[in-house]
Protein backbone atom coordinates (compact mmCIF):
# COMPACT_ATOMS: atom_id res chain seq x y z
CA UNK A 1 0.00 0.00 0.00
CA UNK A 2 2.72 2.36 0.98
CA UNK A 3 4.59 1.93 -2.42
CA UNK A 4 1.50 2.48 -3.75
CA UNK A 5 1.12 5.96 -2.59
CA UNK A 6 4.62 6.78 -2.95
CA UNK A 7 4.66 5.46 -6.77
CA UNK A 8 0.97 7.58 -7.17
CA UNK A 9 2.49 10.75 -5.88
CA UNK A 10 6.02 10.09 -7.70
CA UNK A 11 4.09 10.07 -10.72
CA UNK A 12 1.57 13.02 -10.22
CA UNK A 13 5.42 15.11 -9.54
CA UNK A 14 6.49 13.49 -12.47
CA UNK A 15 3.77 15.12 -14.71
CA UNK A 16 4.98 18.44 -14.13
CA UNK A 17 7.67 17.98 -16.25
CA UNK A 18 5.85 15.38 -19.08
CA UNK A 19 5.36 18.48 -21.40
CA UNK A 20 9.10 19.70 -21.34
CA UNK A 21 7.53 23.31 -20.50
CA UNK A 22 9.48 23.94 -17.21
CA UNK A 23 12.54 22.71 -19.00
CA UNK A 24 12.31 25.33 -22.08
CA UNK A 25 11.49 28.38 -19.09
CA UNK A 26 14.21 27.01 -16.39
CA UNK A 27 16.46 27.04 -19.71
CA UNK A 28 15.28 30.26 -20.95
CA UNK A 29 16.29 31.89 -16.81
CA UNK A 30 19.23 30.37 -16.66
CA UNK A 31 20.24 32.25 -20.41
CA UNK A 32 18.72 35.53 -19.22
CA UNK A 33 21.05 34.94 -15.75
CA UNK A 34 24.07 34.32 -18.42
CA UNK A 35 23.29 37.16 -20.34
CA UNK A 36 23.00 39.74 -17.79
CA UNK A 37 26.07 38.20 -16.48
CA UNK A 38 27.87 39.40 -19.87
CA UNK A 39 26.29 43.02 -19.60
CA UNK A 40 28.81 43.33 -16.48
CA UNK A 41 31.65 43.26 -19.09
CA UNK A 42 30.45 45.80 -20.63
CA UNK A 43 32.31 49.14 -19.30
CA UNK A 44 29.90 51.66 -18.16
CA UNK A 45 29.93 55.28 -15.95
CA UNK A 46 30.59 54.67 -12.81
CA UNK A 47 26.76 55.54 -11.64
CA UNK A 48 25.39 53.73 -14.89
CA UNK A 49 26.88 50.77 -13.64
CA UNK A 50 25.60 50.60 -9.88
CA UNK A 51 22.25 50.99 -12.00
CA UNK A 52 22.56 48.44 -14.23
CA UNK A 53 23.79 46.18 -11.61
CA UNK A 54 20.31 46.89 -9.61
CA UNK A 55 17.99 46.61 -12.72
CA UNK A 56 20.21 43.33 -13.60
CA UNK A 57 19.57 42.05 -10.04
CA UNK A 58 15.90 43.08 -10.04
CA UNK A 59 15.55 40.93 -13.84
CA UNK A 60 17.10 37.71 -12.14
CA UNK A 61 14.70 37.71 -8.81
CA UNK A 62 11.60 38.93 -10.60
CA UNK A 63 12.28 36.44 -13.05
CA UNK A 64 12.57 33.61 -10.51
CA UNK A 65 9.63 34.28 -8.44
CA UNK A 66 7.38 34.23 -11.61
CA UNK A 67 9.05 31.57 -13.08
CA UNK A 68 6.47 28.80 -11.63
CA UNK A 69 3.23 31.21 -12.33
CA UNK A 70 4.43 31.42 -16.17
CA UNK A 71 4.46 27.68 -16.23
CA UNK A 72 1.48 27.09 -14.50
CA UNK A 73 -0.34 29.44 -16.92
CA UNK A 74 1.36 27.90 -20.09
CA UNK A 75 0.09 24.40 -18.58
CA UNK A 76 -3.53 25.91 -18.83
CA UNK A 77 -3.41 25.98 -22.00
CA UNK A 78 -1.43 23.56 -23.03
CA UNK A 79 -1.41 20.43 -20.93
CA UNK A 80 -4.56 20.55 -18.64
CA UNK A 81 -7.09 20.22 -21.91
CA UNK A 82 -4.73 17.49 -23.02
CA UNK A 83 -3.74 15.14 -20.14
CA UNK A 84 -5.71 16.73 -16.88
CA UNK A 85 -5.68 18.58 -14.44
CA UNK A 86 -3.69 17.66 -10.74
CA UNK A 87 -2.93 20.19 -8.32
CA UNK A 88 -0.42 19.30 -5.69
CA UNK A 89 0.00 19.24 -1.90
CA UNK A 90 1.44 21.19 0.00
CA UNK A 91 5.09 20.58 1.32
CA UNK A 92 6.02 21.45 5.15
CA UNK A 93 6.85 24.84 5.52
CA UNK A 94 10.31 23.66 6.31
CA UNK A 95 10.99 21.25 3.61
CA UNK A 96 10.12 24.85 1.09
CA UNK A 97 12.67 27.12 3.36
CA UNK A 98 15.07 24.09 3.20
CA UNK A 99 15.67 24.23 -0.92
CA UNK A 100 15.47 27.64 -0.94
CA UNK A 101 18.19 27.50 1.74
CA UNK A 102 20.16 25.33 0.14
CA UNK A 103 19.79 27.27 -3.33
CA UNK A 104 20.69 30.66 -1.73
CA UNK A 105 23.98 29.08 0.02
CA UNK A 106 25.05 27.35 -3.10
CA UNK A 107 24.61 30.97 -5.09
CA UNK A 108 26.29 33.18 -2.22
CA UNK A 109 29.07 30.86 -2.30
CA UNK A 110 29.53 31.01 -5.60
CA UNK A 111 28.87 34.52 -5.79
CA UNK A 112 31.84 35.41 -2.22
CA UNK A 113 34.07 32.88 -4.28
CA UNK A 114 33.53 35.04 -7.38
CA UNK A 115 34.61 37.97 -6.41
CA UNK A 116 37.50 36.91 -4.34
CA UNK A 117 40.69 37.15 -5.68
CA UNK A 118 41.89 33.63 -4.32
CA UNK A 119 43.23 30.53 -7.34
CA UNK A 120 39.69 29.12 -6.25
CA UNK A 121 37.75 31.77 -8.93
CA UNK A 122 39.71 29.35 -11.69
CA UNK A 123 37.65 26.75 -10.64
CA UNK A 124 34.62 28.09 -10.32
CA UNK A 125 32.52 27.29 -13.32
CA UNK A 126 33.53 23.31 -12.27
CA UNK A 127 31.98 23.54 -8.67
CA UNK A 128 29.01 25.55 -10.06
CA UNK A 129 28.69 23.35 -13.09
CA UNK A 130 28.64 20.12 -10.43
CA UNK A 131 26.46 22.03 -8.06
CA UNK A 132 23.62 22.89 -11.10
CA UNK A 133 24.36 18.92 -12.35
CA UNK A 134 23.14 17.48 -8.78
CA UNK A 135 20.20 19.20 -8.59
CA UNK A 136 19.50 18.49 -12.02
CA UNK A 137 20.47 14.64 -11.30
CA UNK A 138 18.29 14.77 -7.92
CA UNK A 139 15.44 15.55 -10.05
CA UNK A 140 16.62 13.08 -12.49
CA UNK A 141 16.57 9.87 -10.17
CA UNK A 142 13.40 11.12 -8.09
CA UNK A 143 10.97 12.09 -11.11
CA UNK A 144 12.65 9.15 -13.35
CA UNK A 145 13.54 11.65 -15.89
CA UNK A 146 16.38 10.63 -18.16
CA UNK A 147 16.56 13.87 -20.22
CA UNK A 148 17.81 15.23 -16.85
CA UNK A 149 20.57 12.78 -16.22
CA UNK A 150 21.69 13.63 -19.90
CA UNK A 151 21.57 17.40 -18.51
CA UNK A 152 23.56 17.07 -15.66
CA UNK A 153 26.37 15.79 -17.32
CA UNK A 154 25.83 18.21 -19.94
CA UNK A 155 26.52 21.02 -16.89
CA UNK A 156 29.20 19.27 -15.30
CA UNK A 157 31.13 18.78 -18.49
CA UNK A 158 30.24 22.45 -19.12
CA UNK A 159 31.53 23.54 -16.43
CA UNK A 160 34.93 22.01 -17.11
CA UNK A 161 35.05 23.31 -20.51
CA UNK A 162 34.42 26.91 -18.68
CA UNK A 163 36.95 26.52 -16.23
CA UNK A 164 39.49 25.56 -18.92
CA UNK A 165 39.16 28.45 -21.19
CA UNK A 166 41.43 31.77 -20.88
CA UNK A 167 38.12 33.94 -20.11
CA UNK A 168 37.31 36.39 -17.41
CA UNK A 169 35.47 34.70 -14.11
CA UNK A 170 32.25 36.54 -15.52
CA UNK A 171 32.33 35.30 -18.76
CA UNK A 172 33.05 31.72 -17.37
CA UNK A 173 29.85 31.99 -15.24
CA UNK A 174 27.67 33.17 -18.33
CA UNK A 175 29.46 30.45 -20.68
CA UNK A 176 28.27 27.91 -18.30
CA UNK A 177 24.68 28.89 -17.35
CA UNK A 178 24.62 29.50 -21.32
CA UNK A 179 25.20 26.18 -22.45
CA UNK A 180 23.37 24.37 -19.53
CA UNK A 181 20.50 26.82 -20.30
CA UNK A 182 20.78 26.53 -24.18
CA UNK A 183 20.39 22.59 -23.75
CA UNK A 184 17.48 22.83 -21.28
CA UNK A 185 15.65 24.68 -24.00
CA UNK A 186 16.07 22.05 -26.57
CA UNK A 187 15.82 19.44 -24.34
CA UNK A 188 12.20 21.19 -23.35
CA UNK A 189 11.59 21.68 -27.49
CA UNK A 190 11.88 18.21 -28.38
CA UNK A 191 10.00 16.85 -24.74
CA UNK A 192 6.94 19.47 -25.53
CA UNK A 193 6.93 18.26 -29.07
CA UNK A 194 6.69 14.48 -28.33
CA UNK A 195 4.35 15.27 -26.02
CA UNK A 196 2.23 17.19 -28.26
CA UNK A 197 1.91 14.65 -30.92
CA UNK A 198 1.45 11.87 -28.33
CA UNK A 199 -1.50 13.84 -26.74
CA UNK A 200 -4.15 15.59 -28.90
CA UNK A 201 -5.92 17.87 -27.59
CA UNK A 202 -9.53 16.43 -25.78
CA UNK A 203 -12.86 18.01 -27.26
CA UNK A 204 -15.23 16.10 -24.07
CA UNK A 205 -15.43 17.04 -20.64
CA UNK A 206 -12.31 17.56 -18.72
CA UNK B 1 -4.05 -20.58 3.86
CA UNK B 2 -5.61 -19.76 7.59
CA UNK B 3 -8.66 -17.47 7.76
CA UNK B 4 -8.28 -14.25 9.11
CA UNK B 5 -9.67 -13.15 12.30
CA UNK B 6 -13.13 -11.64 11.78
CA UNK B 7 -12.09 -8.18 13.12
CA UNK B 8 -9.86 -7.94 10.20
CA UNK B 9 -12.05 -8.51 7.75
CA UNK B 10 -14.21 -5.85 8.31
CA UNK B 11 -12.61 -3.82 5.37
CA UNK B 12 -14.58 -0.89 4.31
CA UNK B 13 -16.08 -1.80 1.33
CA UNK B 14 -16.49 1.51 -0.67
CA UNK B 15 -12.60 1.83 -0.79
CA UNK B 16 -11.50 -1.97 -1.04
CA UNK B 17 -13.00 -2.09 -4.68
CA UNK B 18 -9.49 -2.37 -6.39
CA UNK B 19 -11.15 0.40 -8.98
CA UNK B 20 -11.80 2.68 -6.22
CA UNK B 21 -8.70 1.70 -3.99
CA UNK B 22 -6.82 2.89 -7.25
CA UNK B 23 -9.19 6.15 -7.41
CA UNK B 24 -8.89 6.72 -3.84
CA UNK B 25 -4.82 6.47 -3.91
CA UNK B 26 -4.08 8.59 -6.77
CA UNK B 27 -6.50 11.12 -4.93
CA UNK B 28 -4.49 10.96 -1.99
CA UNK B 29 -1.33 11.64 -3.24
CA UNK B 30 -2.22 14.96 -4.63
CA UNK B 31 -4.51 18.05 -3.63
CA UNK B 32 -7.12 17.55 -6.65
CA UNK B 33 -7.03 16.03 -10.08
CA UNK B 34 -9.80 16.58 -12.73
CA UNK B 35 -11.26 13.73 -14.46
CA UNK B 36 -9.15 14.04 -17.65
CA UNK B 37 -6.10 13.20 -14.83
CA UNK B 38 -7.71 10.14 -13.11
CA UNK B 39 -8.71 8.33 -16.55
CA UNK B 40 -5.23 8.17 -17.43
CA UNK B 41 -3.62 7.36 -14.52
CA UNK B 42 -6.33 4.62 -13.24
CA UNK B 43 -6.72 3.08 -16.92
CA UNK B 44 -10.96 3.02 -16.40
CA UNK B 45 -13.61 4.05 -18.41
CA UNK B 46 -14.92 7.12 -18.72
CA UNK B 47 -18.43 5.50 -17.80
CA UNK B 48 -16.51 3.80 -14.98
CA UNK B 49 -14.65 6.17 -13.55
CA UNK B 50 -17.95 8.09 -13.12
CA UNK B 51 -19.82 4.91 -11.81
CA UNK B 52 -17.00 4.63 -9.09
CA UNK B 53 -16.25 9.01 -8.35
CA UNK B 54 -20.04 9.24 -7.93
CA UNK B 55 -20.01 5.90 -5.46
CA UNK B 56 -17.31 7.72 -3.26
CA UNK B 57 -18.80 11.05 -3.59
CA UNK B 58 -21.98 9.11 -2.17
CA UNK B 59 -19.83 7.97 0.82
CA UNK B 60 -19.11 11.58 1.34
CA UNK B 61 -14.91 10.38 0.45
CA UNK B 62 -14.79 12.90 -2.39
CA UNK B 63 -16.01 16.00 -3.20
CA UNK B 64 -16.36 17.00 -6.93
CA UNK B 65 -16.88 20.52 -8.04
CA UNK B 66 -18.00 21.05 -12.09
CA UNK B 67 -16.72 24.45 -13.73
CA UNK B 68 -15.68 25.26 -17.23
CA UNK B 69 -12.45 26.01 -18.65
CA UNK B 70 -13.32 27.97 -21.14
CA UNK B 71 -16.34 26.07 -23.19
CA UNK B 72 -15.16 22.85 -21.97
CA UNK B 73 -16.99 21.67 -19.01
CA UNK B 74 -14.21 20.79 -16.05
CA UNK B 75 -14.94 18.22 -13.50
CA UNK B 76 -12.14 18.42 -10.41
CA UNK B 77 -12.09 16.04 -7.28
CA UNK B 78 -10.58 16.10 -4.46
CA UNK B 79 -10.57 13.24 -1.54
CA UNK B 80 -11.87 15.28 1.46
CA UNK B 81 -10.77 15.31 4.97
CA UNK B 82 -13.37 11.94 5.75
CA UNK B 83 -11.79 10.43 2.86
CA UNK B 84 -8.66 10.82 3.58
CA UNK B 85 -9.25 9.62 7.34
CA UNK B 86 -11.17 6.65 5.92
CA UNK B 87 -8.47 5.60 3.38
CA UNK B 88 -5.78 6.50 6.92
CA UNK B 89 -8.24 3.73 8.85
CA UNK B 90 -8.28 1.43 5.73
CA UNK B 91 -4.67 1.23 5.33
CA UNK B 92 -4.00 1.05 8.84
CA UNK B 93 -6.70 -2.54 9.38
CA UNK B 94 -4.97 -3.88 5.82
CA UNK B 95 -1.59 -3.62 7.38
CA UNK B 96 -3.04 -5.46 10.53
CA UNK B 97 -4.63 -7.90 8.60
CA UNK B 98 -1.71 -8.72 6.75
CA UNK B 99 0.74 -8.85 10.05
CA UNK B 100 2.38 -6.72 8.06
CA UNK B 101 4.09 -4.84 11.52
Amino acid sequence: MEPRIRDAERRAYRYWYEDGLIDILLGMFLLLVGATSVLEEVPLPEGLAIAAGVVRIVVVVVAALVLRRIVRRLKERVTYPRTGYVAYRRRPGWLRWLKVGTGVTAGAIIGLLSVSQSGVVQWLPVLAGTLIGAALLYAGVRFDLTRYHALALVSVLAGGVAAWLALSSTLRLALLLGIVGLAAVVAGVVTLIGYLRRNPRQEGDL
Amino acid sequence: MNALPQASLDLNEVIHQPSRLVIVTTLYAVEEADFLYLLRETGLTKGNLSAHLSKLEEAGYVTIEKSFQGKIPQTVCRLNEVGRRAFEDYREQMTRALNLR
